[in-house]
């Protein structure tokens, strides 16, 4: 009898294997369309971006457990919720991925500034493809946390209890050695995007990454703004407050500078309109780094202990909304270099 | 008493009856040696992992000589540090500072609007110097009717040669031989003097190149509204151009190529040209009569 359930999981398996291949083929197939939509590049550094970020948050056990229940392995409530929020957090990591991996294709694009003014503008456009990626394998990670979710409801809802500390719970918080290699892999990621991309510099010396992604006034705004608001609303060892503040600072400083962009646009030159685009671009990608790099990591960390598992709706918001809104902004800036507009009136 | 209570008991009677405290002295302490060396065992197990995953980070933040850090952790530092750094972020933005990133943007975003200006253009004039050899520069004059519609002259000791373009057909003449002959496209001009021209010979064509051929390398502003200069690499030519552009109407006023230094970034060797533009100023509507009445069609 068993037998014959465990071939039924396998030809499951299979078949759904059978199905994904049929797409990629068919992808791969379609011609040019699908073809403009391949950068190797970007998708491995979605991808090894990905990993390291669920390493960062994550033990290798739970990790192995998650994709065991991905798979249809049985187990506990308490098992499978944890599941299901290692499986949120790997589609929220490749959504914000795509969207970081989107500014340093962008502002590598306008570093650079290679090639002629169609060229560079072929460059921008192409750098959206990561936030697709990223988007696509969000998408992906977001089935198993339906069918989890569809699981959990078979379990008789258990009374939230208020419970002391384990004693166990403190070294969630400390750093696993896969957590540290997380970290080291994320860094390289990120670092060796970023030093390749602005080494591919066509005539002349390779331009310094410090020079082209570090601007001073984004910097300052968004990182003391990040401290102010930290230690207003407490808890950092948390992660959420971190999340939050990165994604409040980021989201005001940008604004801002969009409004500055619009009234450079009507009142005063290009140089105005590109410093305060400069500042629209710089303030998302700190606000996005410091949250991928500092927040989300520490609330992976402490949030399977439970303890923050009803604050999550704030840092949801922060999580899907900021990087969208960062998209939208890049976007605005990609049309705004583009445009021959030098003033409104 | 409650049935469940009165099992307990029952249980709790087997576990003393079986399990009597009645060791001798000596085996009770060897064992509880035992114990303890058992449990230090594992304390030590579990600290020596610990030690292992955060030893530099221990380290990093408990060491004596990163007092200063610690100092600079504290809530009363940190808060008046970070207002002033949200302060200064605000004051640098405003001072607007330069920065690699703004600058490219700053050029893009210029060179588009050229573009643009220079795709709407009703009518140019512009004067062009090829430098040749023994005083043998070669001097032309080209003028943009309408989009559709130009003249180029090209003069020096020896030739007189000028060029009709329009929708229609093409029109050579050499006035020093009095041939007048027609091509139907641009690509049929085989004429040498008129081949540094052809970039030149519509509004169509100097856009063509400058968003397709032409590689952006530096841009430098003069004033708040007076010029800005581009400097732009040919890599098919091997040469230099550096244009320079009126920012109050976006229209390029002059530019000079030389031959790439690959040791220099911008281009000071030997001029290979030299163009003036006028934009949108009126030209006489005489200069495109030709009068040669001999030569072939």
């Amino acid at each position: 009898m068993s037998q014959i359930i465990d071939l039924k999981r396998i030809w499951k398996v299979l078949s759904r294997i059978l199905i994904v291949i049929f797409f990629v083929t068919a992808a791969v197939l379609s011609g040019s369309f699908f073809t403009d939509l391949m950068k190797g590049p970007s998708l491995v550094f979605v991808l090894l971006g990905g990993v390291g970020m669920a390493l960062m948050g994550f033990s290798a056990r739970e990790i192995g457990a998650a994709f065991k229940h991905a798979a249809g392995g049985p187990d506990g409530r308490e098992n499978l919720q944890s599941s299901a929020y290692f499986w949120e957090a790997a589609a929220r990591n490749f959504l914000m991925l795509g969207v970081l991996g989107a500014f340093i294709s962008f502002v590598t694009a306008l570093g650079r500034s290679s090639g002629g003014i169609a060229n560079i503008a072929l460059q921008m456009s192409e750098s959206f493809l990561p936030a697709v990626y990223g988007m696509i394998l969000g998408v992906i990670c977001f089935v198993p946390v339906l069918k989890l979710t569809g699981e959990l409801s078979k379990y008789p809802l258990q009374a939230p209890s208020e419970a002391p500390e384990k004693p166990g719970e403190k070294a969630v918080k400390i750093l696993r050695f896969e957590n540290i290699i997380g970290y080291a892999l994320f860094i390289a990621v990120v670092g060796w995007t970023i030093v390749s991309s602005l080494s591919l510099y066509e005539s002349g010396s390779p331009l310094n990454p410090l020079e082209v992604f570090i601007y001073w006034p984004s910097l300052l705004v968004v990182l003391g703004g990040t401290i102010v608001l930290v230690m207003f609303i407490g808890d950092a060892a948390a992660g959420r407050s971190f999340t939050l503040s990165f994604a409040l600072t980021g989201l005001i400083g940008s604004l801002m500078a969009f409004v500055q962009t619009l009234i450079s646009f009507s009142a005063r030159g290009v140089k105005d309109v590109a410093s305060a685009m400069t500042f629209v671009i710089s303030s998302c990608f700190i606000a996005l780094l410091g949250m991928m790099l500092v927040g989300m990591p520490l609330e992976d960390r402490t949030i399977k202990t439970g303890k923050n598992k009803k604050q999550l709706t704030l840092s949801r918001i922060a999580w899907y909304v900021f990087p969208v809104v960062a998209l939208i902004l890049l976007l605005f800036a990609f049309v705004t270099v583009l445009i021959p507009v030098r003033k409104v009136v | 008493m409650k049935k469940e209570n009165s099992g307990k008991f029952e249980i709790d009677d087997l576990l003393k009856q079986t399990l009597k405290d009645d060791l001798p002295p000596e085996l009770e302490s060897r064992m509880k040696k035992q114990l303890i060396l058992f449990r230090e065992k594992m304390e030590r197990s579990e600290q020596q992992r610990r030690k292992e995953t955060n030893g530099i980070l221990w380290r990093l933040f408990h060491g004596e000589g990163l007092k200063w850090m610690r100092w600079m952790l504290k809530k009363q530092v940190l808060a008046p540090a970070s207002i002033i750094m949200v302060v200064l972020g605000a004051v640098l933005q405003i001072t607007g500072p330069s920065s690699v990133l703004a600058e490219s943007i700053s050029l893009l975003k210029t060179s588009v609007i050229v573009s643009d200006r220079v795709s709407h253009a009703e009518s140019m004039e512009c004067s062009m110097q090829i430098p040749g050899e023994n005083e043998k520069d070669l001097n032309y004059s080209i003028q943009w009717l309408s989009p559709n519609l130009t003249r180029v002259q090209v003069k020096n000791q020896n030739i007189i040669k000028t060029i009709w373009i329009s929708e229609e057909q093409i029109t050579i003449a050499d006035h020093a031989t009095n041939i007048l002959r027609k091509v139907e496209k641009v690509g049929q001009i085989d004429d040498p003097e008129f081949q540094h021209a052809l970039d030149l010979l519509s509004p169509h064509a100097l856009v063509e190149q400058m968003e397709g051929k032409w590689r952006l390398k530096q841009y430098v502003q003069h004033g708040d509204c007076e010029s800005g200069t581009f400097t732009v690499a040919i890599p098919e030519e091997k040469t230099l151009l550096e244009l320079t552009v009126d920012l109050c109407t976006f229209l390029p006023t002059n530019f000079k190529k030389f031959l790439a230094d690959p040791k220099k970034e911008s281009g000071e060797g030997k001029i290979l040209m030299n163009v003036n533009f006028k934009w949108n100023t009126p030209i006489p509507p005489k200069l495109m009569l030709p009068k040669i009445t001999k030569g072939s069609g």
